[in-house]
């Protein structure tokens, strides 16, 4: 099946496992952010956990292949906020035990997934049907917050 | 914050120093490896001393989110507050937080005495 060719996402993008095209997926997030309503530091938030995740594909999914797909699609959600699918082609692991390391047990590394569940509201791990793996998150905005673009830019540094 | 300023306002503010810095374990390393260790070692410490408060404070401004995480959770647990700092904010809004901690450390009364028996790195 043609991945790319099926999907009703509003924005869909496909890049290869480079970790060169880490700052172009975060920059894309935030300015979608942006745009759907989140203010300039949520949306750096949110980039920030999906460039989490992508790092997390290409470290631990793929192995530090540069050359293999990742997918992402974004939605607006109803009611205001996003979606955002991340997935993969890399090898297949049980959901259940995708969880961050314990956080007594200091070492670099392995607080990808701490720091996505903290920032977003969904964080959904899960098997794709043919191969690969599938993240869901979701962030919603605050309540009383009209979606709409947000005003005037502002880069988030180093996330 | 930038590393350099945040380690200048800290030095400045300082009155004492103290750390050794061992091979493995060292804030002063470019390696987030051995940075992240000393954080562990100064978050095993029963009460951290005053350049580990002061170096804690110089993670807060780290690149790396582990970093900045364990850094803020150790000072946390030391002292029972943030400042407003989160791990996962953009740059800009930890700088303030990060302007916070400063402030606290550089007003606390001076070096507190190290109780770890460590070397404070």
């Amino acid at each position: 099946m043609n991945r790319d060719a099926h999907t009703d996402a509003h924005v869909h993008m496909r890049l290869i496992s480079d970790p060169r095209y880490l700052s172009g997926a975060r920059e894309l997030v935030t300015a979608l952010a942006r745009r759907l309503g989140f203010d300039e530091t949520t949306g750096c938030q949110i980039a920030l956990a999906v460039d989490e995740a992508l790092a997390n594909v290409m470290r631990h999914g793929y192995e530090g292949a540069t050359d293999r797909p990742i997918w992402i699609d974004i939605w607006p959600l109803e009611g205001g906020g996003l979606r955002l699918m991340i997935e993969d082609e890399a090898r297949q692991v049980d959901p259940d035990k995708i969880k961050g390391r314990d956080l007594e047990d200091i070492k670099p590394g392995g607080l990808g997934v701490h720091i996505i569940r903290e920032v977003m509201d969904v964080a959904k791990f899960e098997r794709r049907p043919e191969k690969g793996m599938r993240l869901t998150l979701e962030k919603r905005l605050p309540e009383g917050k009209p979606a709409g673009a947000s005003a005037g830019e502002r880069a988030c540094g180093d996330v | 914050m930038r590393r350099e300023t945040l380690t200048m306002a800290l030095f400045t503010a300082a009155l004492s120093s103290g750390c050794g810095g061992g091979p493995k374990a060292s804030f002063d390393s470019p390696d987030p490896l051995e940075r992240t260790l000393a954080i562990g070692q100064a978050a095993r410490a029963t009460r951290l001393n005053d350049e580990q408060l002061r170096e804690l404070i110089e993670s807060l401004d780290s690149v790396d989110p582990a970093e900045r995480l364990y850094a803020i959770r150790t000072l946390e647990r030391e002292t029972g507050q943030t400042l407003g700092y989160r791990h996962y904010d953009p740059e800009y809004v930890r700088e303030a937080a990060v302007e916070q901690w400063v402030q606290w450390w550089s007003t606390r009364g001076g070096p507190v005495a190290d109780t770890t028996g460590g070397d404070g790195s």
